[in-house]
């Protein structure tokens, strides 16, 4: 591996870093359920991308089937917890107060539509 | 140095330039991804930077290491990676989405219209409110 492929690898993994730190502070302030889904739906994501810097830097292609178990095991999940606010019927965890004064009322009851 | 070699030499200079390219690129999209993650002001826009960006990155990563390896082996199990993240991601934003707008997460307060809430006050205050 060359000095070129190092030094590229190590700003990919600080870039990817920083990203990451950014989608966790989402998580842990997004002011409902469905953007702390969305946010670990991004860490997960940038987990995919670093397994695939993490095989370029050892010289293991096999890591890069990781990647793709990582994106089956991603999308299981994120569909799962979709399903999971579908169903819920409260909606005490989607109050943002910051939002609140809208000009958009909130969205109807849920109506039956196909 | 022969002839042989410097070809070489050069077609391993312009394998690891690519790669290096590739890799700067995928992991500042995955960045930007973050970025539009801290920084947007909705749920639906959360979204969007979300699936788009991150989507990117993530695939040109896999390029970088399609073209680091250049193996049958890396080629198939990266393209396998790419096509199933491109057919995935959009699925899952659009069920998260979708869900979110039925329990009635609000938009933001400069959204201009929502086609999915038919009395939606923004369309109606500059328009008459359409009939279906």
């Amino acid at each position: 591996m060359s000095d070129l492929l190092t030094i590229s690898s190590w700003i990919a993994g600080v870039l990817m870093a920083l990203g990451t730190l950014l989608g966790i502070f989402r998580i842990a302030r997004g002011p409902g359920l469905a953007d702390r889904i969305i946010a670990l739906d991004l860490v997960g994501t940038i987990a995919i991308g670093a397994s695939a810097i993490f095989a370029i830097s050892t010289g293991e292609p096999v890591y890069l089937l990781m990647c793709v178990v990582l994106g089956l095991l991603l999308f299981v999940g994120t569909v799962a917890a979709g399903y999971y606010l579908l169903t819920t019927k409260g909606d005490n965890m989607m109050h943002d107060p910051k939002l609140s004064s809208s000009p958009i009322q909130s969205a109807p009851t849920p109506k039956a539509r196909s | 140095m022969n002839d042989a070699t410097l070809t070489l030499l050069s077609a391993s200079l312009l394998q690891d330039g690519a790669t290096s390219a590739l890799l700067i690129c995928g992991a500042t999209f995955c960045l930007l991804g973050g970025v539009g993650m801290a920084r947007m002001p909705d749920l639906y826009t959360r979204i969007q930077a979300a699936t788009k960006a991150g989507t990117l990155g993530v695939a040109l990563l896999m390029l970088a290491a399609i073209v680091h390896f250049a193996t049958l082996d890396a080629i198939v199990s990266g393209s396998l990676a790419i096509v199933f993240l491109f057919l995935t991601a959009p699925v899952a934003a659009h069920v998260i989405a979708r869900a979110s707008h039925r329990m009635g997460v609000q938009a933001s307060r400069r959204t201009v219209m929502d086609q999915l809430n038919d009395d939606s006050p923004s369309l109606s205050s500059h328009d008459p409110p359409q009939t279906r």
